[in-house]
C-alpha cells in the first residue's frame, strides 16, 4: 500500500469538496431513503461451490481476452462495419429456431411465429441471413434460449459455472447451450472437420466482440473484485431474459 | 449481440456516472422532472463530445461540471455499501465516498473519446413517490439498447443514483461485489483494498 504525497493531497481536495457539498446539502432524509432502498436490492446471489475453479478460469479468459483476442480485434475493426454486420446478422439468423422453439415450448405462439417468420424472411429474402429486413417488416428480434426455457419453469441456476473461452454460464444455461447447440439448424447441415469449426466459432465470436468499444478492461478495472462483479451482471442479465 | 453490447453501454453509462461524482453538485441544480434531469445531462455531455473541436484533454473539467449536476453522489456511496453502510462511522463513510469515486472516475474518464455515434432516444417515465425511471433506447452500430436511469428527488430537483443497461445494474454489480469483500475481510478489508486499488491506478 503505498499512497504518495501526491496521492494525499489529491484525497484531500476530494475529501474538501465533498464535505464541502455536504454541508452545503442537508441530508437527514438519507437513512428513510435508504431502508426503503434496501428491500428493492436484487440480492443477485448464486452458489458457486466450484469458485476457486472459477476464479482460474475467470482470470485464463481474461489474460486471453487482453493478450490474444485484443490485437486481433484491434485488426479486425479494420474491415468495414457493413461487412461486420452481415457476418453477425448471418449468425442471429441462425439462432432464430432455437428462439422459435423455446418461445413455443414457454407456449409463447407469437414470439414463436415472429421467431418462424423472421428465419423465413431474412433466410430466403435476406440472402442466408445475410441481411434483416425482417425487423424493418416488424418482426422484432426476441431470443429465447433452452436456458430461459427451464428458468421460465421455475428452474434455478443450479451453481455458477465459468466456461472457457465462452465466459459465465450456470449449471442451467451450459446445459441449455447444448440444446441449443442441437436446435441450431448449421448443426444440421454441415459436418464440418474441427479446424473449420473453430474457425467458424471463432469469427463469430471476434465478430462479436469488434463491435464494443474496449469497455470490458474498464469494467474490470474499476471492480475491485472483478469476479464478482461480473458473475452478478450475468445474474441479473439472465434473470431478466427469463422474466421478459 | 444486445447483451455483449450492453457491456459496452454499461461502460460508457458508468463513464458518465464517474465523471458526474467528481464535484457533488446537488447544490446548484434545479430540474424539476427526472426527464429533464436526464435530458440535460445528455444533451450536455454529447453536444460536448460532438463538437469538431472536442479535445478530452482540455474538455474534461467542463464535462465533469456538466454531468454532476445531474448526480446524486451520496445515495449512490450508501446504495453501493448496503446495509453495511451503517456499520461505517463517519470517518471511514467519508474515506469510501472519496476512493469509491476515485477509483471510477481514474478508470472511466480517459475512456469518453469514441462514444460520438451513439444516438439516446428517451422513451418513458415513470414516478413513484420519491423515486422516478427514465427509460431511453440508445442507438448503435447495430442494434439497440435500453438504458434506465434511476433517480431520486431531492428538495432541489431529480438527481440520478442509478444506471441499468439492458436489466443489468451498474450500482448492483458493485453493491455484491463489495459484499463479497465484506463479508470475507470486514469492512477493514475493504476499505484497504479500495486504497490499493487506488493507488494502483494512480
Amino acid at each position: 500500500m503505498k499512497l504518495s504525497i501526491q496521492r494525499y493531497t489529491k484525497l484531500f481536495a476530494l475529501f474538501g469538496l465533498l464535505v464541502s457539498s455536504s454541508l452545503a446539502y442537508s441530508q437527514e432524509a438519507d437513512d428513510d431513503f435508504f431502508a426503503f432502498e434496501e428491500e428493492e436490492f436484487i440480492e443477485n446471489e448464486i452458489a458457486d461451490p466450484f469458485e476457486p475453479i472459477n476464479r482460474i478460469l475467470f482470470a485464463a479468459n481474461d489474460k486471453l481476452f487482453r493478450v490474444l483476442l485484443s490485437p486481433v480485434i484491434k485488426t479486425y475493426r479494420l474491415i468495414p462495419v457493413s461487412i461486420r454486420l452481415s457476418i453477425s446478422n448471418f449468425y442471429t439468423n441462425l439462432t432464430a429456431p432455437v428462439s422459435a422453439v423455446n418461445a413455443l415450448l414457454q407456449l409463447d405462439v407469437p414470439n414463436m411465429a415472429s421467431e418462424a417468420s423472421r428465419f423465413g424472411i431474412n433466410s430466403t429474402v435476406g440472402i442466408l441471413g445475410l441481411f434483416d429486413p425482417a425487423t424493418r417488416w416488424g418482426f422484432e428480434q426476441d431470443r429465447e434460449d433452452l436456458g430461459q426455457t427451464l428458468g421460465h419453469y421455475g428452474i434455478g441456476h443450479g451453481f455458477y459455472i465459468v466456461l472457457p473461452l465462452l465466459s459465465f454460464s450456470s449449471l442451467r444455461d451450459t446445459t441449455g447451450r447444448l440444446g441449443n447447440a442441437y436446435l441450431n439448424p448449421i448443426n444440421h447441415i454441415w459436418d464440418p472437420e474441427l479446424d473449420d469449426w473453430i474457425v467458424y466459432q471463432g469469427l463469430d465470436g471476434i465478430n462479436d466482440l469488434s463491435f464494443q468499444v474496449d469497455n470490458y478492461v474498464s469494467l474490470y478495472d474499476s471492480a475491485l473484485d472483478p469476479y464478482v462483479f461480473f458473475r452478478s451482471a450475468y445474474l441479473q442479465t439472465r434473470e431478466a431474459a427469463v422474466n421478459r | 449481440m444486445k447483451n455483449r453490447t450492453a457491456f459496452s453501454l454499461l461502460l460508457s453509462l458508468a463513464l458518465s456516472l464517474t465523471v458526474g461524482l467528481i464535484t457533488p453538485a446537488q447544490t446548484f441544480a434545479q430540474y424539476s422532472t427526472p426527464t429533464e434531469s436526464v435530458q440535460s445531462m445528455l444533451d450536455t455531455v454529447f453536444g460536448m463530445l460532438r463538437s469538431p473541436d472536442f479535445d478530452l484533454a482540455r474538455d474534461k473539467e467542463s464535462i465533469d461540471e456538466a454531468v454532476s449536476v445531474a448526480f446524486d453522489t451520496n445515495t449512490i456511496a450508501q446504495s453501493a455499501l448496503a446495509a453495511n453502510y451503517r456499520e461505517l462511522n463517519a470517518e471511514q463513510r467519508a474515506e469510501f465516498e472519496v476512493l469509491f469515486f476515485d477509483i471510477l472516475k481514474n478508470t472511466y474518464i480517459d475512456r469518453l473519446d469514441g462514444y460520438t455515434d451513439e444516438t439516446v432516444e428517451i422513451t418513458g417515465e415513470e414516478i413513484d413517490g420519491n423515486r422516478g425511471t427514465v427509460k431511453s433506447l440508445v442507438y448503435t452500430t447495430n442494434s439497440s439498447i435500453s438504458v434506465d436511469y434511476s433517480l431520486r428527488q431531492r428538495p432541489n430537483g431529480w438527481f440520478i443514483f442509478d444506471i441499468i443497461v439492458e436489466d443489468v445494474s451498474l450500482l448492483s454489480s458493485y453493491r455484491s461485489t463489495y459484499r463479497s469483500i465484506i463479508r470475507r475481510s470486514g469492512i477493514d478489508g475493504l476499505l484497504n483494498d479500495l486504497r490499493n486499488q487506488a493507488s494502483e491506478l494512480e
